[in-house]
């Protein structure tokens, strides 16, 4: 057993392991960076970097002329297998059994700060919410929705009464995750206090919806003379817009139903007593596709936005916001602007991008939400490395001099 | 839509020149008149430093001027004999060039500074000429008969993207634009030397008492005119004679208005800068002024002036007094809203010309180490070569740190700047690692990459003319931070050039022990390997600390600190071949050939990164505009490879790893 345990401590904290996951892991960047022109960034990230192991299919090595191919497909490790064998090697061989003395105080620092970085980005995949809120002037909100997961929702707004006089709105929500692998068998979902069953099919990362017709045919059922049609993946990922095919039944009179991100309305079921096709009367719900909804402690109200270009060009040079954080009771006036964030209660809001509504044409403010414990993490790691690259560099250099001058004195003498 | 009206316009107006078109009445214009001697040097120098408002900045009219005869011409001068240029040269600066396109349009319609790459493209336009070489320069009299043609095609490769141009569609898009900005340059400026109908009515010859027909003096009647425009409007009959003539007025003014429309922001506003930061072009000046109250004549006297150039062109000495006056007059108004004080210190930076000094100077340098390789005993053929080596050095950290001072910014900013800088950081690395060693390669290798780097810097210039006018040019939002942009660029770039140095130094090694120079001088090949991992490890270093900072700069900006962009890919993938080097030396995988063959590979690792990514058209960070550099990278890095394979069959067949080696060892 101790020869086992030694030498698994032997090769996971070997060189050769270091060096061919180095290798691996440039191998791995390269190819996800040139598939990015195919499939965008968002794809990427997900098949190469979030993954267990990838097959690179043959490409152009660009920048090399475009005739030059990888020959066969190539199996790789994803990032998540070479992220954790690189930190059991960073472990094992970097601060366990490397040798501890003067020399390699440098490299050990180095490798702390190395180990620093890879848990800030562990945490950062392991407990963060991001995504984006657009606010025209003297609008507010108390949420952000992601730029890349999408819940299936199922919502009953309430009529207003005495406990509610502004109406309520109950909401079940099905996560993405839940849905993402369905094709054509149907999978059921219930929930005990909503009154009747769902069943889902056909998920489509991005499509469209087409009257049927004879020069297509969708992979999933029509309904009402429409079908989904399957699009190719975007560049820009937060552009697509999935789909599903979903039956309600059991409580409500069984139908079945298109659900499509781009639908500027959602689809509605009605419960109650039935009598034949017709439905007597009931409780309505509405289903559809949304972006994920994540909430602030806070709410938060554009008060301003400026943007100024260069002169005589159409190059911006500045654009801010003048926000209120309203908490109550209480509220305090930010600015955000490019480069630097407003940095609240764990959740940091950053100057993103601007525009134009194509709904009612009013200028809005785009900014980027993400709540990440690790956010400063990377920083604090950055100096550790360089303290202790320095230190390892700079001992090594120092010798060389030393020896160098100690050779010419010897020379002259 | 402008443009269309102007495309029509100027076609129109160049089919029957000088006689406009379109309905316009003919504007009177002095005869033309030559320049027949050289613009004395105190003109040139008043000239160079009036003020311009050009891409989002305000630059000396000096290197306005550069970068547009670079545009047209691919050069910095133009050749047109008969000793006009300064001290009776055959060549003229830009500056001159700029200025004959103001004061003698006719003349400077025969220079030829069109750069044609391919003269089949003229043939598509119906021009033919029989003798002249593939690659040529042409004058714009020489092109115009098939402008039409031109504009004709231009328009139709202009409605492809870029990525679907042919590269003849691309040079017919390049000429073409280039023969508008040319013609903007002369037909801008006819606002100085145009004879306005003011006396051709008893109204207008009232209201203009004075016989000079220029634009100032239509402005300063301009309450006169006013009251005959209201008078006419308000009047049941007005007299058609009158109307006629106001009418032809309008029309000439339309015209001088649409083209200046199209030229230099030269007009200082009399507001401070926060009130209105953007210059004013000639036809808002006239517009601004003729409105009651509108300008207060802040624009008049610098027309005046500018037409006073016109007045006195044909003298020299009158000439300059009056270029002189209008420096004078701009640079005082630029002054008074705080944006002079650098013009004259980028008049002097172009002036002196720092970078093609320093290419100069490491040649020199390169050029006495060839000598000494021949004579190698001689140890004082090493002073040169360091004396030029440093001189060449200083003369770039010079440019580099008055660029800096110039734009208040680290220094660099711009893809342009990274070569600046990595030729620096190379040449001074080599530099200390010679100090250390003494054994001549690193500084032999440094003044020759010195050399090459000046000679790229110098033709991305060239390249940055075209498709961005400028290497000063303003920063979108997201890069208006000078911390990050010192530490986050300036300390990846330094990376950059530490893989580039580390890539050098193993051609020195491979190609040494390939040809077999100095084999049995093992000392030399293992100082070579040190200076190699040194480097490496230098590289190292900041690649890391630099790509770490950048994406914490990303995390302030983005909100996420590392994103699989692919410029944060190349920084890794520079970061990740280095560490691969570093651990499988440490873990003996690799000896000395196998160190030499990394970090010759080192090299197109660093390419890509620098350069590749930002080819590939996707990513956040598409700031640098990179069009046809694809073949130079493409180029650079199939040499490399297929060196690096030629390195490895030599090794495997020939070197310590061959069959021959290996026998010998076991034996």
């Amino acid at each position: 057993m101790n020869n086992f345990l030694q030498t698994l401590t032997r090769v996971l904290g070997s060189y050769w392991l270091s060096v061919s996951i180095l290798f691996c892991m440039f191998l791995l960047t390269y190819f996800g960076t040139l598939q990015q022109v195919e499939d965008g960034l968002y794809v990427v990230q997900q098949e190469y970097f979030y993954s267990l192991f990838v097959i690179q299919d043959p490409i152009p090595l660009f920048p090399l002329p475009a005739f030059v191919k990888l020959p066969f497909p190539l199996p790789l490790p994803g990032g998540f297998t070479l992220m954790g064998l690189l930190s059991l090697n960073l472990f094992v061989g970097g601060l366990i059994r490397i040798r501890k003395n003067s020399r390699t105080v440098g490299i050990i620092v180095t490798h702390v700060g190395m180990a620093f970085l890879m848990t800030a980005g562990l945490v950062k995949v392991l407990d963060s919410e991001d995504g984006y809120v657009a606010l025209a002037e003297g609008e507010s909100s108390g949420w952000f929705q992601s730029h890349f997961l999408w819940d299936l929702v199922v919502f009953e707004a309430q009529a207003p009464d005495g406990e509610n006089p502004e109406g309520a709105l109950r909401e079940w929500i099905i996560p993405q995750e839940l849905f993402l692998d369905l094709d054509n068998t149907p999978r059921r979902f219930t929930a005990p206090d909503l009154p009747f069953e769902l069943e889902l099919a056909h998920y489509m990362r991005h499509s469209q919806v087409l009257p049927q017709g004879p020069m297509w045919t969708s992979p999933a059922p029509g309904v009402a003379g429409y079908a989904l049609r399957p699009l190719p993946n975007q560049q820009e990922a937060e552009t697509h817009l999935p789909a599903l095919w979903a039956r309600v039944s059991n409580g409500v009179e069984p139908q079945e139903l298109l659900l499509w991100g781009g639908a500027r309305f959602p689809q509605v079921v009605t419960t109650g007593a039935q009598d034949g096709d017709t439905v007597a009367s009931g409780e309505r719900f509405g289903l559809g596709l949304r972006k994920r909804r994540f909430e602030f402690p806070w709410e938060i109200r554009l008060e301003d936005f400026h943007m100024e270009e260069h002169p005589g060009t159409q190059m911006a040079s500045e654009y801010r916001s003048d926000v209120t954080q309203i908490e109550g009771d209480l509220e305090q006036e930010v600015r955000i602007e490019m480069n630097k964030p407003m940095r609240r209660d764990g959740y940091i809001l950053y100057q993103a991008s601007y525009g134009r509504r194509s709904t009612d044409g009013r200028l809005y403010s785009q900014f980027a939400v993400v709540r990440n414990p690790s956010d400063q993490w990377p920083k604090y790691a950055c100096y550790v490395i360089g303290i202790g690259m320095l230190i390892a560099f700079g001992q090594r250099l120092t010798k060389y001099i030393q020896s160098q001058n100690a050779q010419r004195a010897k020379a002259a003498s | 839509m402008q443009t269309v009206n102007r495309i029509l316009f100027l076609v129109a107006l160049l089919a029957a020149w000088p006689a406009t078109a379109l309905g316009l009445q003919t504007p009177e214009f002095p005869e033309p008149t030559q320049r027949i001697e050289p613009y004395p040097a105190e003109l040139l120098r008043a000239a160079a430093e009036i003020p311009v408002q050009q891409g989002g900045r305000v630059k000396p009219l000096g290197t306005a001027a550069d970068f547009t005869l670079m545009r047209l011409n691919s050069r910095r001068k133009v050749e047109v004999g008969h000793g006009l240029g300064a001290g009776g040269k055959d060549k003229l600066t830009s500056l001159e060039f700029m200025l004959d396109t103001w004061l003698f349009p006719e003349q400077a319609r025969r220079y030829r500074v069109f750069y044609v790459r391919d003269k089949e493209i003229l043939e598509a336009t119906g021009l033919d000429f029989p003798g002249r070489k593939r690659t040529e320069r042409f004058s714009y009299e020489e092109l115009a008969p098939g402008r039409l043609q031109l504009m004709e095609m231009a328009q139709s490769a202009s409605e492809k993207e870029g990525k679907d141009r042919s590269t003849r569609e691309s040079q017919i898009l390049g000429l073409a634009s280039n023969m508008r900005e040319f013609e903007d340059l002369f037909l801008s400026m006819e606002f100085m030397r145009v004879n306005l109908p003011l006396q051709a009515s008893p109204k207008l010859a009232a209201a203009f008492p004075e016989v000079r027909p220029g634009v100032s003096a239509l402005i300063e009647g301009g309450d006169g005119l006013r009251e005959i425009a209201m008078a006419m409007g308000s009047s049941p009959n007005p007299d058609p004679a009158e109307m006629e003539a106001f009418a032809t007025l309008d029309n000439v003014m339309v015209g001088i208005k649409e083209f200046g429309s199209f030229g230099l922001s030269i007009f200082p506003p009399p507001e401070t800068v926060e009130v209105r930061d953007e210059w004013r072009t000639v036809d808002e000046v006239i517009d601004e002024e003729l409105v009651e109250g509108g300008l207060r004549g802040a624009g008049l006297d610098l027309i005046r002036a500018f037409e006073e150039l016109e007045a006195t062109k044909t003298d020299m000495g009158a000439l300059t007094t009056s270029m002189v006056a209008l420096r004078d007059l701009s640079s005082q108004r630029a002054g008074a809203r705080g944006e002079f004080e650098k013009i004259p210190l980028e008049v002097s930076f172009y002036r002196a010309n720092y970078f093609m000094n320093a290419l100069v100077l490491f040649l020199a340098a390169f050029l006495f180490a060839a000598i000494s390789w021949l004579a190698p005993q001689r140890d004082w053929l090493q002073a040169p070569v360091w004396i030029f080596g440093v001189a060449g050095l200083g003369f770039l950290v010079t440019g580099i740190v008055m660029r800096c001072i110039l734009r208040d910014r680290p220094p660099v900013s711009t893809l342009y700047e990274t070569i600046l800088f990595i030729a620096a950081v190379k040449v001074a690395v080599a530099m200390a690692t010679e100090f250390i060693q003494r054994k001549r390669f690193a500084l032999h290798a440094g003044v020759l990459l010195g050399a090459g780097y000046m000679f790229l810097s110098n033709k991305y210039e060239l390249r940055e003319a075209v498709t961005s006018g400028d290497t000063m040019p303003q920063l979108v939002a997201v890069l208006d931070t000078n911390f990050w942009l010192a530490t986050h660029v300036t300390t990846v770039t330094m990376g950059y050039a530490a893989g580039l140095l580390a890539a050098a130094l193993a051609h020195v090694w491979l190609i040494g022990q390939m040809l077999g120079i100095g084999r049995s001088n093992k000392d030399f090949y293992r100082f070579v390997q040190r200076a190699i991992y040194g480097v490496l490890c230098f590289g190292l270093l900041f690649a890391v600390v630099g790509t770490i900072l950048g994406g914490v700069w990303a995390n302030d900006s983005w909100g996420r600190f590392w994103g699989w962009d692919p410029k944060e890919n190349g920084a890794l993938l520079i970061c990740l071949w280095m560490l691969m080097i570093l651990h499988a030396r440490l873990g003996g995988y690799i000896k000395q050939f196998g160190l030499a063959w990394l970090a010759l590979l080192t090299g197109p690792v660093v390419a890509f990164s620098w350069w590749g990514v930002n080819l590939m058209g996707v990513g956040l960070h598409s700031y640098g505009f990179t069009d046809g550099v694809l073949g130079v990278l493409r180029s650079y890095i199939v040499i490399e490879v297929v060196f690096a394979w030629l390195a490895l069959a030599w090794f495997l067949l020939l070197g310590p790893g061959g069959p021959a080696q290996r026998t010998a060892a076991k034996a």
